[in-house]
């Protein structure tokens, strides 16, 4: 069994791979199709003709916020991978919550919560090294990547302070129990 | 004169009894008879087209090997084309059935490479036959039906005894060798395709190159190029060879082995068919022998490929073989798998339902290197 990845934006993708690289998730490289996290909210050819090459089974696990859309399975792919196979993992709020929490700011937030999103909130407040969020993936990482550790912490939050659904897992339980 | 079946023993890696038949093993719908099978007599049918596909090194090209030296004993009664392929061998045993004007013939010999004359001799040959009839359709190779032909060979022993047999017949089978295309022949391959029809040596270099008209050879050495927009321009043989892609040169080459077979109803041996030519020009390739308007003298299309998506022009899977090796060569009928219906033929080749996938952990050991 192998999982295929799929990651809605960018940033979430770049903090996967961050996770990945220094081992702090369920899952290492060699257990990704292709040794790689796709970002995509469908499959798209590329991903297909990436899965090609492997006939065990496939986990999917989509990392998002809303996941509104229903993931199609192409028929090709039928076979491999089973509805029950497809895990919705949501980042919770927007994944700026994360950066807001890291900052202490979280109460803030609530109380402009109603005007403002969270990457509205993050771009108007948040700052590293001199620089202003801009939601780039360049920022997150120069954000996280020397304190992976904190990053680790504030998923876990996120988490905390989510109310949890039914059917769906969070950040936080790609995490690797410590 | 049509091959039936080949079975060959002690040749390179194969396996034990390693054989090929070019007859059906499954029911014969009428779709299939229209397109996909040839009857060569009353109820005897075989191929059209037939594949052999495995993953890199399993033993495509070895198998098309087997089918050569057969051929090459049926058209040049010794080892001739295929002398490369048995500068080694030892006590190789080779038979085959094979059906003629109205009878069904089975072969078998042994050959051994004589290293000081550099030729290869047949010994233990015999020969059976039995007269064709449409109630042996479904025994062809009962051998109880066939009986010993007893002949008192004065021949040299690199020379096979179906001389006595084939020798009226002018072409029996050749193999397309995209090795052999070189500068020396391309005024032969022009001049031939003159003499079969002029207008087709252009349509055939148009199909390839887009930006040629036609060629008119003059003479041997002088050939008059005209291009798209009516520009003209004399090459000698050297210079045309220069001009002509690659890709075109082969095509060139490849189109009259096709017109030749399907012209004379012999069959015509690729290996690895998809080589330098676009899908679409071999899918139409294979195609031709599907259509009985043009294949009319009941050719078969072998060929060996990667190129998985060509299985599904096929209708059947019984003209399918998959190479497998694991210590020895092993040829197994496509027929012979369990295989569910749902997806395509090409599908189920890269899904591993013939074991012919590529091994995912060495494609993921090679990029991991080109990560770091």
């Amino acid at each position: 069994m192998k999982y295929l990845i799929m990651c809605e934006g960018t940033n979430e993708k770049a903090l996967i791979e961050l996770l990945l690289k220094h081992n702090k998730l369920i899952f290492s490289l060699d257990d990704l199709i292709n040794l790689e996290i796709f970002h995509a909210r469908q499959f798209v050819p590329y991903i297909i003709s990436q899965t090609n090459s492997y006939y065990g089974k496939i986990k999917v696990i989509r990392i998002g916020d809303k996941q509104t859309d229903l993931l199609r399975i192409p028929q090709e792919l039928a076979h491999k991978i089973k509805k029950e196979d497809i895990i919705k993992c949501r980042t919770s709020f927007e994944l700026e919550i994360l950066l807001i929490i890291n900052e202490g700011l979280y109460k803030e937030f609530l109380k402009q919560k109603s005007k403002i999103s969270a990457k509205e909130f993050a771009k108007k407040y948040i700052k590293y090294n001199k620089k202003y969020y801009d939601g780039t993936s360049q920022f997150w990482l120069n954000y996280y990547s020397k304190r992976i550790d904190r990053l680790v912490e504030n998923i876990i939050e996120c988490k905390r302070l989510t109310k949890i659904k039914a059917k769906e897992i969070y950040l936080a339980d790609l995490l690797k129990k410590q | 004169m049509k091959l039936l079946k080949v079975k060959i023993n002690n040749y390179k890696l194969c396996e034990e009894n390693f054989n090929i038949s070019l007859t059906p093993l499954a029911n014969k719908s009428k779709e299939d008879k229209e397109y996909e099978l040839s009857e060569i007599d009353e109820n005897l049918y075989i191929y059209n087209t037939l594949g052999i596909v495995g993953k890199n090194a399993s033993g495509k090209t070895t198998s098309i090997e087997v089918l050569l030296i057969a051929y090459d004993i049926l058209s040049n009664f010794k080892i001739k084309n295929t002398l490369e392929y048995l500068n080694n061998s030892n006590n190789l045993k080779i038979e085959f059935f094979f059906y003629h004007d109205g009878y069904l013939y089975f072969y078998k010999t042994d050959l051994n490479y004589q290293k000081e004359n550099d030729y290869v001799l047949f010994q233990n040959e015999e020969l059976y036959k039995t007269k064709y009839y449409k109630s042996y359709a479904s025994e062809l190779y009962n051998l109880d039906k066939y009986e010993k032909i007893n002949i008192n060979k004065e021949l040299p022993n690199d020379t096979s005894i179906l001389y006595y047999i084939l020798k009226e017949i002018k072409t029996r089978c050749f193999s397309y060798n995209y090795k052999i295309e070189n500068i020396i022949i391309l005024d032969e391959i022009i001049e031939l395709y003159n003499s079969y029809n002029p207008i087709i040596l252009n349509d055939i270099i148009e199909l390839l190159d887009s930006n040629i008209k036609n060629i008119k050879m003059e003479n041997k050495n002088k050939f008059i190029i005209t291009y798209k927009k009516n520009k003209k321009e004399e090459k000698n043989k050297k210079e045309l060879y220069n001009i002509l892609s690659s890709g075109t040169i082969k095509g060139l080459y490849l189109y009259l082995d096709v017109l030749i077979s399907l012209k004379h109803g012999v069959d015509l041996v690729i290996d690895e068919i998809e080589i330098h030519f676009h899908k679409t020009l071999v899918e139409n390739i294979i195609n031709l022998y599907k259509d009985k308007r043009i294949n009319k003298k009941n050719a078969t299309l072998i060929f060996s490929t990667h190129y998985c998506e060509l299985l599904d022009l096929f209708n059947r899977y019984d003209n399918i073989y998959i190479t497998t090796n694991e210590e020895k060569i092993k040829i197994t009928n496509a027929y012979t798998y369990n295989i569910r219906n749902e997806l395509s033929k090409s599908k189920r080749f890269y899904d591993n339902t013939f074991n012919t996938a590529v091994n995912y952990e060495s494609l993921m050991k090679v990029k991991k290197h080109l990560l770091k």
